[in-house]
């Protein structure tokens, strides 16, 4: 029995095993490693401090998306060793592979911002929505409410799903005029970029709609600290708030941290087009946990995971790998009031207007606010589970086209 | 619609039934590739005319006829409905091939003609495809093509400009040669160009925001001169972080941002702060001579 282990049971892991126990012969194990049984579907956790999802609405039992012929390790991974190719659990227990494909994604890491996690705010004035159980403390705290400068920051990029941050001040706007709260509040967004986002004709579209909203933009924030009441930069800048709403540093997963198989954040070293770990060739990387510049966000790893099989069969085989993969990502932006705006880019493209999937008509409209937007990012859940994570399918080209896109 | 919901959630168990379908839909698919674009395309359309009309204000109203609907509806439906929808699905991938989207392209500037289209119902596709006979399909291909044709006839009468489809590259424009590229400038974001211009220093060409756009071309020497314009003056320490950021670029072909910069060269956040007065990433890639960092998106 040849052994596929698959580090990483969510979103990329979980697709990944999905389609590869189909396309493996049978003489290959497919097995899928994760520290705990709770797949949290990421892109809800954005609707729970206000209220819109619930906890139990967005989890599900990890194992259970997988498909019968997996098998499941639900164990922690201690440490990696590549040379003997060998997973260390921290039940005792090892794994030996053939081939390995890294998914664990990335970890938040709140203590290496100075003061973030004192416990005297932490949580209470302080908070982050990346989390199940952080969002879940903003959802309460939010309920109590009643107006004051309320801060929305990203401490530092890469984060997981870059434009988070940005629906979050939007939603916060929405919410707030619903409930009459939102003259009372002085909302500002923060971020160490030089706009409202990092790509140019995106971050112009999208910088002006914080100003239509009335929402202070801070750019070229670097957080160095957090104390009670503000947040400093390294520039020397501070700024104050009553409620802090931050995105904290990212890092790689612990186990690929410790096994020295990450760059200097923590993410794997991978070839860009073909997925490919730099460092060892029976080593693969999807989703999150690579160092590609582009988006750490479930799209990502869904059209990674339209290339990737095929060079694991291709590496069986001992065939040359496929340059297959082109950094496309795309991304629903909830703007408030019902409404959302679509982006879709890759490595060299900027996200730019016109229409998608199909040229000219859409029906997703492309860097413009509008109720379908908005539909399909809530379809999207139903989308996720049943395709997404499942391997299956989706009527989207994992190269990105320039149809339909205004270049001009 | 939690009904509903739990009544997709019994997607999960009929997966594998689900697949063994796909592969017979397929082919299907295929023939009926050409049909699904043109259809797809006036649903689009007219979903969107819909919007463009305020019709989807009407949403809560929709929702309870969703509603009504999910409670006719059978758990045996849903699992045909769900073939029907893996139908649609690989009918939209195969639509959405390149070259097929070549071909979309110019139906997308036909279906502009058209001042008022008559899509199909979905709920009629979903009603056609309960029996689970490729025939039926067939025939639901015939009556879309019918509700099409007459769209087209409707379209003839009533002519419109096409939309253009500009797919021209940007042009960049050359400007004469003048003083250093602009010192690191803090953009608003209503102010970030579409598109930078090219501008000439030193016999080589920058960006309009001062990054060199070869990195090659780079020599020390530049890096003083451009210092220079920057009123810095480089000392080892700043050279440390260069050359580091430098090697990362030629290792990773990305520009380091200053987490990664200060992990990487050693030199802390702070220091790099005070080596690069307020913006250190961007002046270090500035001075290192390789691209902008875009901060990972």
């Amino acid at each position: 029995m040849r052994e596929l282990v698959i580090l990483g049971g969510g979103t990329a892991g979980s697709l990944m095993a999905n389609k590869m126990v189909r396309r493996l012969p049978s003489d290959w194990r497919v097995t899928v490693v994760d520290q705990d049984d709770l797949h949290v579907y990421q892109p809800g956790l954005l609707f729970v401090p206000f209220g819109d999802l619930q906890a139990d609405e967005i989890v599900r039992p990890r194992m259970r998306q997988l498909d019968r012929a997996v098998t499941t390790v639900l164990a922690g991974v201690e440490k990696v060793d590549a040379d003997t190719r060998t997973v260390f659990l921290d039940n005792g227990s090892t794994l030996n592979w053939d081939l390995l494909v890294i998914a664990t994604g990335t970890e938040l890491r709140p203590e290496l911002t100075k003061g973030l996690t004192d416990p005297s705010y932490w949580r209470k004035d302080v908070h982050e929505f990346y989390s199940l159980e952080g969002a879940q403390a903003l959802a309460e705290r939010l309920e109590t409410w009643r107006g004051g400068t309320l801060v929305v920051n990203v401490a530092d990029m890469p984060i997981k799903c870059p434009v988070a941050p940005l629906e979050f001040a939007f939603l916060a706007d929405d919410w707030l005029r619903k409930r009459g709260l939102r003259d009372a509040t002085e909302l500002v967004f923060v971020t160490p970029l030089d706009g409202a986002f990092t790509r140019p004709v995106a971050a112009a579209r999208l910088g002006s709609m914080l100003e239509d909203r009335g929402i202070k933009l801070v750019p070229n924030f670097l957080l160095a600290d957090v104390a009670a009441g503000s947040i400093g930069a390294f520039s020397g800048e501070r700024v104050d708030y009553d409620l802090l709403v931050t995105v904290p540093l990212h890092g790689g997963a612990r186990p690929i941290r410790d096994s020295g198989l990450g760059d200097e954040l923590g993410f794997v070293p991978t070839h860009p087009h073909t997925l490919q770990s730099k460092a060892h060739d029976h080593i693969f990387v999807l989703g999150d946990a690579t160092d590609l510049p582009i988006s750490k966000a479930g799209a990502v790893a869904h059209f990674q995971g339209d290339v990737l099989p095929e060079n694991l069969l291709r590496w069986i085989d001992g065939r040359e790998l496929w340059q297959g993969y082109d950094g496309h990502a795309n991304c629903f932006i909830e703007t408030g009031g019902g409404k959302a705006m679509l982006i879709d880019f890759n490595y060299e493209t900027e996200p730019l207007p016109g229409r998608f999937p199909l040229p000219g008509v859409g029906p997703f409209h492309l860097l413009e606010e509008s109720r379908i937007n908005h539909w399909g990012k809530l379809a999207f859940k139903g989308v996720y589970w049943n395709f997404i994570v499942r391997g299956e399918e989706l009527p989207l080209d994992h190269a990105m086209s320039l149809h339909g896109k205004r270049t001009a | 619609m939690n009904d509903l919901a739990q009544r997709l959630d019994a997607l999960d168990l009929k997966l594998d039934r689900l697949v063994f379908q796909q592969d017979r839909v397929v082919d299907l698919v295929r023939e009926m590739t050409p049909v699904g674009r043109e259809v797809l395309g006036s649903l689009a359309e007219q979903l969107a005319g819909w919007e463009d009309r305020g019709w989807l204000d009407l949403l809560p109203a929709l929702t309870r006829l969703l509603e009504a609907l999910a409670d006719a509806v059978e758990p045996d439906d849903v699992d045909r409905l769900s073939a029907s929808l893996v139908a649609l699905l690989e009918t939209l991938r195969h639509v959405t091939q390149p070259e097929v989207l070549d071909f979309a392209n110019d139906a997308a500037d036909v279906l502009q003609h058209a001042d008022e289209v008559k899509g199909v119902s979905p709920f009629r596709l979903a009603l056609a495809t309960r029996d689970d006979d490729v025939q039926k399909g067939l025939g639901l291909a015939l009556e879309i093509l019918k509700h099409l044709g007459r769209a087209r006839g409707a379209a003839s009468s009533s002519p419109r400009s096409a939309r253009a489809v500009s797919t021209a590259a940007p042009k960049a424009s050359v400007s004469p040669a003048k003083a250093p590229p602009k010192a690191p400038i803090t953009l608003t974001p209503a102010a970030a160009p579409v598109v930078s211009d090219v501008v000439e220093w030193e016999g080589l060409s920058f960006t309009s925001q001062g990054f060199l756009l070869d990195p090659k071309a780079w020599t020390p020497e530049l890096a003083e001169k451009m210092a220079e314009g920057l009123q810095l003056t480089l000392t080892e320490a700043h050279w440390v972080v260069l050359r580091w950021t430098r090697d990362e670029y030629f290792r990773t072909h990305a520009s380091p941002n200053v987490r990664r910069i200060a992990t990487g060269s050693g030199v802390g956040i702070q220091d790099l702060y005070t080596l690069f007065p307020s913006t250190p990433g961007k002046t270090v890639a500035m001075l290192a001579g390789v691209p902008k960092p875009v901060g990972c998106v």
